[in-house]
């Protein structure tokens, strides 16, 4: 057993006071701090190389024997592996919420709603080198094409490209798209994009390049386009990574970047992300500061207590209209396939404004595959 | 079937050195404070068999309610003081500023019932909560909602969604896109608006949808 090097130590010292000073808040649903906990890029849980989406083969098995708390016998048939044969492998998420939404002035409302229903198939052309990926949202509502892409690796499958419908490469890719930072960014599971996409997945470094229409997912409407990028330094222990964004849209210009990490602290896994944005498509110009702060403690096989702390400035010129979010969440994976989460969000924002001074409580099924 | 979990390419370079976050020793750890309360506990293998295999591992540790209690305790405290150190991070006080978090001199968005008029529409529904997401450059669907670009988005402009149908056809709120949408009706593609309700945000209410209805039905004008 090695331990680190003291001028790793040193370094991680240092890192950690960084990280808690550009942390801002998170709410809970990110994957990103199972890669962070393991010293894992995305790429060896997804088959999307830049996270989200259908799981690997490795991905499927890690869940089923990593994450639970019990493992049932699968008997003869193994460990679900989402392969149908050599070339075609599914998979699928769906959430089922029950949720109590506490709004200021407002009678509280409450319910039970599908949030997903999302299914993943990928066709294997090319053992490890090519292949068609389709991720569709099925419900709610009818169908809807999330992702649709090819994807060719080179050689050493380390650089590959993709061209299609994708999510783009921006920050932590977190499952919840309402949080401070996918929302405020524009950069989440409902904005999907139509362009192509240029990756590297070294042994420490991960880089991507897309350019894409800049439509929000919308068809192309304007001879601009968008250019996202996104590197990460990853390490066993800790990650750090930059991303920016340039959308030369129709309606104006947007400016971000920011800044992410992932640090592993043995039982507690923290993710952090800080963004500037610049809006210049709206009216007045924005300039907007937005960011997380996540921790994830494993306090129990099977069991996750994510604590989220998340700040949004959506105009730095305009004094005394920040906003906060806290979530407390805690996910929990009986057997294979099922987890479930009960979580609580506290926001605040100003005043006036009871939809930014809500509160919910929620109880989610989540089942994977 | 026995899996053969093979890892990519890089992530098994990375392997050997990654997976054994049990086994890391606490003393590199810069979060002694945490620590200390499961070191003892957190040590086991690394989760693979000599065949570069996943296998189900024993059970990490057994806490306790000391553990508990002491570790969310420290986490909390992390968290809060970390937020508010780095970036004074109260929520505003809203001084000076109308309900949509605007300044009151730009000329700010006045209280007031919602009524059938584009212009109420705007500051007591797409403003306050359709913009959160569907603002600016970013906006799902090419749709900015926000005060001066909101109605040549919608009216008589076909859905991306729905290619048949107007996000708002004037004078037929049944074949417009966008009262689909906010009232869940069968037959929208994904999810019904605003987005996340009703888990992460209430839905509109039934009053709110009839006036925005009433809006479309006297010919969606721009008043």
């Amino acid at each position: 057993m090695k331990y680190p090097p003291t001028n790793l130590t040193s370094s991680l010292r240092m890192l950690l006071p960084l990280l808690i000073g550009i942390a801002v808040h998170t709410q809970a649903r990110a994957e990103p701090y199972l890669a962070a906990r393991e010293g894992l890029q995305c790429a060896a849980c997804h088959v999307n190389p830049s996270g989200g989406g259908m799981r690997t083969e490795f991905g499927d098995v890690y869940a089923q024997t990593r994450l639970v708390a019990k493992q049932l016998d699968m008997g003869e048939r193994g460990l679900w592996t989402g392969k149908l044969n050599d070339f075609l492998r599914v998979g699928g998420d769906l959430r089922y919420d029950a949720s109590a939404t506490d709004t200021p002035h407002q009678k509280r409302s409450d319910g039970f709603a599908l949030q997903e229903f999302r299914a993943y198939g990928a066709v294997d052309l090319i053992d490890r080198r090519l292949t068609l990926y389709a991720d569709q949202l099925l419900a709610p509502g009818s169908s809807i094409n999330r992702e649709a892409y090819g994807l060719f690796w080179w050689d050493e499958h380390q650089a590959y490209v993709k061209a299609g419908k994708l999510y783009l490469p921006y920050g932590l890719r977190l499952q919840d798209d309402s949080s401070f930072v996918r929302q405020a960014t524009g950069i989440n599971f409902t904005t999907p994009d139509n362009g192509l996409e240029l990756g590297w997945v070294g042994s420490s470094w991960i880089g991507q390049l897309a350019v894409s229409n800049g439509a929000g997912g919308g068809e192309e409407n304007d001879r601009g386009k968008r250019a996202t990028a996104s590197v990460a330094y990853v390490q066993h222990i800790w990650r750090l990574g930059a991303s920016a964004d340039y959308n030369d849209a129709a309606i104006g210009k947007l400016e971000q970047g920011g800044i992410f990490a992932g640090l592993d602290t043995g039982p507690i896994t923290w993710l952090a992300e800080a963004d500037y944005i610049v809006d210049k498509s709206l009216t007045p110009t924005r300039k907007q500061y937005v960011g997380l702060l996540e921790a994830n403690w494993a306090f129990m096989q099977g069991h996750n207590l994510k604590l989220s702390a998340e700040y949004f400035d959506p105009d730095h010129q305009v004094d005394e209209d920040q906003r906060n979010r806290l979530s407390a969440i805690w996910e929990f994976n009986p057997i294979q396939f099922i987890q479930t989460r009960v979580g609580f969000r506290r926001y605040d924002g100003i005043p006036q404004n009871d939809l930014q001074n809500r509160k919910e409580l929620f109880v989610e099924l989540h089942g994977l595959f | 079937m026995k899996p053969q979990c093979s890892l990519p390419a890089a992530a098994t370079r990375q392997r050997s050195r990654s997976l054994v976050p049990w086994r890391r020793g606490f003393a590199t750890n810069p979060l002694g404070l945490v620590a200390r309360y499961c070191v003892a506990r957190r040590r086991h293998s690394d989760g693979y068999d000599s065949s570069s295999r996943l296998v189900s591992r024993p059970h990490p540790f057994a806490p306790s309610l000391r553990n508990l209690c002491a570790t969310v305790l420290v986490m909390c405290r992390l968290l809060l003081s970390s937020l508010c150190l780095a970036l004074g991070a109260c929520a505003g006080n809203g001084d000076d500023l109308d309900q949509n978090g605007r300044p009151i001199s730009e000329g700010g968005t006045p209280d007031g019932e919602l009524t059938a008029s584009f212009q109420s529409i705007q500051d007591n529904v797409f403003t306050p909560i359709c913009t959160q997401c569907h603002a600016g450059a970013s906006a799902p669907q090419g749709l900015d909602l926000q005060q001066g670009s909101s109605y040549d988005m919608i009216v008589n402009v076909v859905s991306q969604e729905q290619p048949t149908l107007a996000r708002i056809a004037p004078g037929d709120p049944d074949a417009s896109y966008l009262i689909q949408k906010i009232a869940g009706a069968a037959g929208i593609s994904g999810a019904r608006m605003p987005y996340g309700c009703p888990t992460s945000q209430p839905c509109l209410d039934a009053a709110t949808i009839d006036v925005i209805r009433q809006w479309v039905s006297n010919g969606a004008l721009n008043d």
